[in-house]
Order: C-alpha cells, then structure tokens, then sequence
C-alpha cells in the first residue's frame, strides 16, 4: 500500500493471471514426430474473450453481442442463446472447420481486436485444404505446481502439396453465430507436407 | 494471457484517499476457475467444488448456463462478487483452494468484525492503451467502531441451483480497516496481445 507518506514493497513474480500456451506438433503419415515446437507463451486472447467472461461475471439480463468472424455485432450472451443446444462451444466435430481449434496461413500482426484469422483453412482435401479432426476439451486438472485446461485438434493434409500453417486461433460457436477469442500469428511458418499431420495443442494455465 | 492485478484503496470518513496498493500482480485463480471455463467451452454440465467443500455443478449444457459465472452481487450480500476475509488460520494460497479461510460478514447496523458490502460495480472491457482491461470492484464500509485487519479477498461465483464456487484467492499484505474508512478492491483482467 502506499500510504501517501510510506510506500511498502508488494510481492512480483514471474507470471500471474491466465496464461494461454501454444504447442504444435508436425507428424509423418506413420505417426512420427517430425517437429515440435514445445509449449511457447501465446498472448493472443482477442477483445471478445473478455467481453464475455464481463458479461458471464455481470450476468445481464439483456442480450449482448460481440464482433462475430464475420465483422458483425452478433450474440454471445443471453438471448436467444439460453436455450440453444450450442453456446460458445470450442468442441468440435470431425470436418467442422467453422469453429473450435483453427489454423491459417495469415500472417498479419495479432492485435487486441482481432476477430477473425486472416486466412483460415478450410476442410477438405483440395488444394490449400485439411481435414479437421475433433476440437477436443479435456478435463482440468493439476499438473504439477498448475492447473492446466487443454484443448486439442488434429489437421491432416491430404490436399497433394505442402501447406505453409503461420496462424491459429480459437473460434466459439453460439447458435448461429461465431465468435474468435484467441488468434496468435505462430512465431515460425510451420509446413505440413502431403499426408502429414499438424496438432495443434492449446493450453490454458492458472497457478498460485 | 490474462494478466490480472488486484488493488487495495482506502479512504477516510470524508473520501480521501489514504492509502493505495497500486496494480499487485494476482496469482491466485484456484481450479475451479478453469473448470468453469471448461464448462463453458465444452458446452456441458461441469462439477466443481463448492465453498461448501461439495461437489456441484458450475456450469451447464443449455438452458441455465447464463447463471453461471455470476458475481455481480447487490448491496448487503456476502455470499458471492468479491469478498475479504482475515485468514486467521492461516491459509496458503493454493490451486485447491475452495473458499476463503475466514471471510468477513456482512452488517449493515456495524456489528463487530464485519464490513457493510456494497453492490459489485464494473468498468466493461475497453482499450487502455496497448491493452484490453476489465475492471470489477466492491467497496466495504467498516462501521463496527474499530479496526478491521484484511489478511485475503477472493472472488466466488453464483450458479442457478444456488451453488457458490471460489475462482480466485488472494492472501494479501496486512490491510487495516479503521472505523469509518472504506476499503474498495479492484481486479483488472488484461489482455495484451
């Protein structure tokens, strides 16, 4: 405290808050590790995660909208939405690319108000194209002196040609609308050559 | 990342600001904070452990999901928002933490040892700078004709059922209260991309 005549010392440490971490990993058609480039500190959470953890915390009674990937002021509190099979889902089924974990080949600056990624892949098997595997939620848990949340997707090219992966981000899907929470632009191109694997790992991390 | 800070303000009878901790780094989101968040994302019921030390649901698949996660309390209730406390265990910060150690009531007549809790306020998320901040503050009134020590302060969330989770604990440096000061705690959650 400062106490307007005695200023004291307050505690620092390394990290506080919420870390987000990103991990991607490039296997062979028979499963092997081709590259891995570990757990990196991600900073990008975009404006709309906080908007709606506020509106979680504040519990309005009106709806709210947040910029949707679409640049559209679109629902993602409330509403509609109370009774929608889907609210700001991250789990993903296999070949659903309009949400859950997504990747790109953008590589424009990550900014605070980002609600989109610049190029997103898409599912298929054409030229450019991945096949989407389950944007998969696993449980919470202590890992060590943390408490980690992972979330976890599996691209596979099958398109023919090597795909250059430079950005991957977050999408939330509530009713009919999309929303980006995370965009990161990865601190190296990553290629995914023909019948290769990329898996990109999201962690959310908290600890005392 | 969600860099989030708390500060302590105290001010006299008359409004001034007597004493202010500035921006302290918070470390304390205990694991029902990610539960929650894993609740919401994974779009199911999702049980978590209670201030009670039971298990209830913290978040939900459809239908009540938009009751969990609330904390914007009213004036006079203690139950959930941010709360204080006085640790007189004392207890460790830790990623199990499920409740504050000793949390300080409500009294709105000044009853000994407790602090009249005023409604949650908020300051939406909007630029600052370089980053994103959002703030959620409680100011606390000591009428009680003495001083109150402040030893920790927390955030617990309301769920439909009534179920009251902890999601982040903080023990904090000694902060005396005196009678008729106000004590307001502000969390800021940051993003910085």
């Amino acid at each position: 405290m400062i106490n307007m005549k005695e200023k004291k010392p307050q505690k620092e440490r390394e990290s506080h808050g919420v870390q987000l971490l990103l991990r991607a990993v490039v296997r062979d058609s028979e499963g092997r590790v081709i590259s891995d480039t570990g757990r990196k500190p991600s900073r990008s959470f975009v404006i709309q995660f906080l908007e709606y953890v506020y509106w979680k915390f504040s519990s309005p009674a009106a709806v709210q909208d947040a910029t949707d990937i679409l640049n559209a002021e679109e629902e993602i509190y409330g509403g509609d939405l109370r009774s929608a099979t889907e609210y700001f889902r991250v789990k993903a089924a296999v070949n659903e690319d309009a949400y859950g974990v997504v990747i790109g080949t953008g590589d424009t600056a990550a900014d605070n108000e980002d609600y989109k990624l610049e190029t997103k892949i898409a599912e298929g098997t054409g030229a450019g194209q991945m096949t989407h595997g389950q944007s998969v939620v696993e449980d919470t848990g202590e890992v060590g002196a943390n408490v980690d949340l992972d979330i976890v997707r599996i691209f596979t090219n099958f398109s023919g040609a090597t795909i250059t992966v430079k950005e991957a981000g977050i999408y939330v899907y509530s009713n009919t609308h999309h929303h980006c929470i995370v965009r990161d632009v990865l601190p190296a191109a990553i290629d995914v050559v023909d019948k290769c694997s990329l898996t990109i790992y999201y962690t959310f991390r908290t600890a005392v | 990342m969600i860099e989030t800070y708390y500060r302590l303000q105290i001010h006299d009878r008359e409004g001034v600001l007597v004493r202010d901790s500035g921006e302290v780094p918070s470390h304390s989101y205990v694991i029902q904070f990610l539960e929650m968040v894993e609740g919401w994302v994974n779009d199911e019921n999702k049980i978590a452990t209670d201030v009670d030390n039971a298990e209830t649901r913290i978040a939900w698949d459809t239908g009540f999901d938009d009751f969990s996660g609330d904390i914007n309390a009213v004036a006079g209730d203690d139950n959930h928002g941010i709360v204080v406390g006085t640790n007189t265990g004392p207890t460790a910060e830790d990623n199990l933490n499920y409740k504050l150690d000793t949390k300080i009531l409500h009294s709105a007549v000044g009853a000994a040892g407790k602090l009249n809790y005023q409604a949650m306020t908020w300051v939406a998320p909007r630029t600052v700078g370089l980053n994103i901040d959002l703030d959620i503050s409680r100011t606390f009134l000591n009428e009680t004709g003495g001083t109150i020590t402040i030893k920790e302060i927390g955030i617990i969330t309301w769920g439909y059922e009534d179920y009251y989770h902890l999601i982040l604990r903080d023990v904090v440096e000694d902060e005396a209260v005196d009678d008729a000061e106000t004590l307001t705690v502000v969390y800021t959650l940051r993003t910085i991309v």
